[in-house]
């Protein structure tokens, strides 16, 4: 063995780069079945600056118009979090790729406790008339973005924190949808009106 | 099911050389810390074996019947014997391992520390540690060359791959790249190194002779790994970030197809014995297939938890 080698060994004991991203993504995925129409369920997820009013953890929401192209791969969108507890989620709303999804999001910024987040909310209507199943599904790096993460910015922290945020929309718009259907039939006044 | 796998273990046992590795893929279920046996064929998992921590790379030897399994989370390489598809060995090491390769004759095996900006050679037969080699930052994805003389590796953070001389262990050059290159293959006559550069939604070629980029496709969002068909006339590349397989035409290097498929494809690997390509889907927990020839999706074979399959999953397949 060389001396670069011998070298080379030690140096695996040292610091590890801080530059690195993790490389063991986290997941979470939570189901909820909702009684109201499809269009209805559709209606309210495509208008962000609604969410305060079906997401308890959700105080403020921020949106700014599509940008160009050259920003991304697709027309986007951004939308700014601004939570109960004081933590930030800042996203870039993609276009989606399948007809059944209404939401394709990446994480843009924003203090949330988490890294390279996707989140992916889709709306799966059923053959029972008025249900839909709406499946919302993650995929991130804990907020430190290494395999030996500082307690705070850990695997268990960030998939608390997303389990948490999931679980209680989908409750909330599943509360909202099915006891208030007049708080979002505002959206479609010229409908009513014609 | 039980039947199916006394079966083929019995004729494996009585004829080695009629169910080689390639009648089979290993694919790595990172959320499940196993990995799940599937027959190509028959299109079934006919075992699920029990590795290490967060299993994310394959590397498998066709030729002395094993299969490595690198668990980083769990810092260690499982050994699978896949003439009896069990694992029978751990090694234990200092480092996370990310993709690994093998060298020709199957003797050592390479693991891209990705922690440690190292390419870590072991012995493959007892995980001692032969040599170690500095390459740049990040690195993840492995591909050995046809000759088996030289190591390329994937260089995450630090945008380029390093070209490793495999007999001297000295890094011969550093080739810049796309941004954040990770999975990478080789056409099948050797000549062109396909790098998926996940920030920049491109592959570039790169022209093994001189170790020159010559050309670059671009391909959907967040790309993470590509093959090759085994005629050299198609490239197949899983864009993790649009759930989707792009279709290279190699001729003219432009995208001709993009195939839906199930959530945040990782892995690909071309089946040459059944004309068939197969993609490991992270979120929905499937292994997806594609007819190489009709493009069409075929039935997807339920695997275990976020599976990944990073690397030479399926053998032998040139």
């Amino acid at each position: 063995m060389n001396l670069r080698c011998t070298f080379g060994l030690l140096s695996l004991f040292i610091q590890p780069s801080v530059f690195a991203c993790g490389p063991t993504p986290q997941k979470v995925v939570e189901t909820i079945e909702i009684h109201a129409p499809v269009n209805a369920v559709v209606e309210v997820l495509t208008h962000p600056e609604l969410m305060p009013r079906w997401h308890p953890m959700v105080e403020k929401v921020a949106t700014t118009p599509a940008l160009s192209l050259s920003e991304g791969a697709f027309p986007e969108q951004r939308r700014e979090l601004m939570l109960r507890n004081g933590q930030t989620l800042h996203e870039r709303l993609r276009q989606p790729g399948k007809p059944t999804v209404v939401e394709d999001s990446l994480m843009a910024g924003g203090n949330f406790p988490m890294s390279q987040y996707r989140g992916v909310l889709e709306v799966r209507p059923s053959d029972k008339g008025d249900v839909v199943t709406l499946v919302w599904s993650a995929r991130f790096n804990n907020q430190a973005n290494l395999l030996d993460a500082p307690a705070g910015q850990d695997n268990a922290t960030a998939i608390a924190a997303v389990t948490a945020f999931y679980l209680k929309g989908l409750q909330g718009l599943k509360h909202y949808l099915e006891t208030s259907p007049d708080q979002y039939s505002y959206h479609t006044p010229q409908t009513k009106e014609n | 099911m039980q039947q199916l796998l006394s079966r083929l273990l019995l004729l494996g046992c009585l004829y080695p050389g009629l169910l080689s590795a390639s009648d089979f893929a290993y694919i790595t279920n990172q959320g499940e810390h196993t990995v799940s046996v599937v027959n190509l064929k028959d299109r079934q998992v006919v075992s699920t074996l029990k590795v290490g921590q967060a299993p994310v790379g394959v590397a498998v030897d066709s030729l002395n019947h094993k299969a490595y399994i690198s668990n980083v989370e769990g810092r260690s390489i499982s050994v699978i014997n896949t003439l009896q598809q069990r694992v029978e060995q751990t090694f234990n090491l200092p480092i996370a391992p990310v993709g690994i390769a093998l060298s020709k004759s199957g003797d050592r095996l390479f693991a891209a520390d990705w922690y440690h900006d190292a390419l870590v050679v072991l012995d493959a037969t007892n995980g001692h540690t032969l040599a170690q080699v500095q390459v740049g930052k990040a690195p993840g994805g492995l591909q050995l060359s046809r000759d088996g003389t030289t190591l390329y590796v994937a260089n995450r953070d630090s945008n380029d791959i390093s070209v490793i001389d495999t007999r001297s262990y000295q890094e011969i050059h550093r080739v810049a790249v796309g941004q954040h290159p990770f999975g990478l293959n080789l056409s099948p006559d050797g000549r062109q190194l396909y790098v998926v550069n996940v920030y920049s939604n491109s592959v570039s070629v790169m022209d093994t002779r001189n170790d020159k980029v010559v050309d670059s496709i671009a391909v959907g969002d967040h790309p993470y790994c590509v093959t090759a068909d085994s005629d050299g006339r198609r490239l197949f590349v899983t864009n993790t970030g649009e759930d989707s397989v792009s279709v290279i035409d190699l001729a003219t290097k432009k995208e001709i197809q993009k195939l839906r498929v199930p959530g945040t494809p990782e892995g690909v690997a071309y089946d040459a014995e059944h004309r068939q390509v197969l993609v490991a889907s992270w979120m929905d927990n499937v292994l997806v297939v594609i007819d190489s020839s009709s493009l069409k999706l075929l039935p997807s074979v339920t695997v275990g938890s976020q599976p990944r399959a990073f690397g030479n999953f399926i053998g032998s397949i040139h």
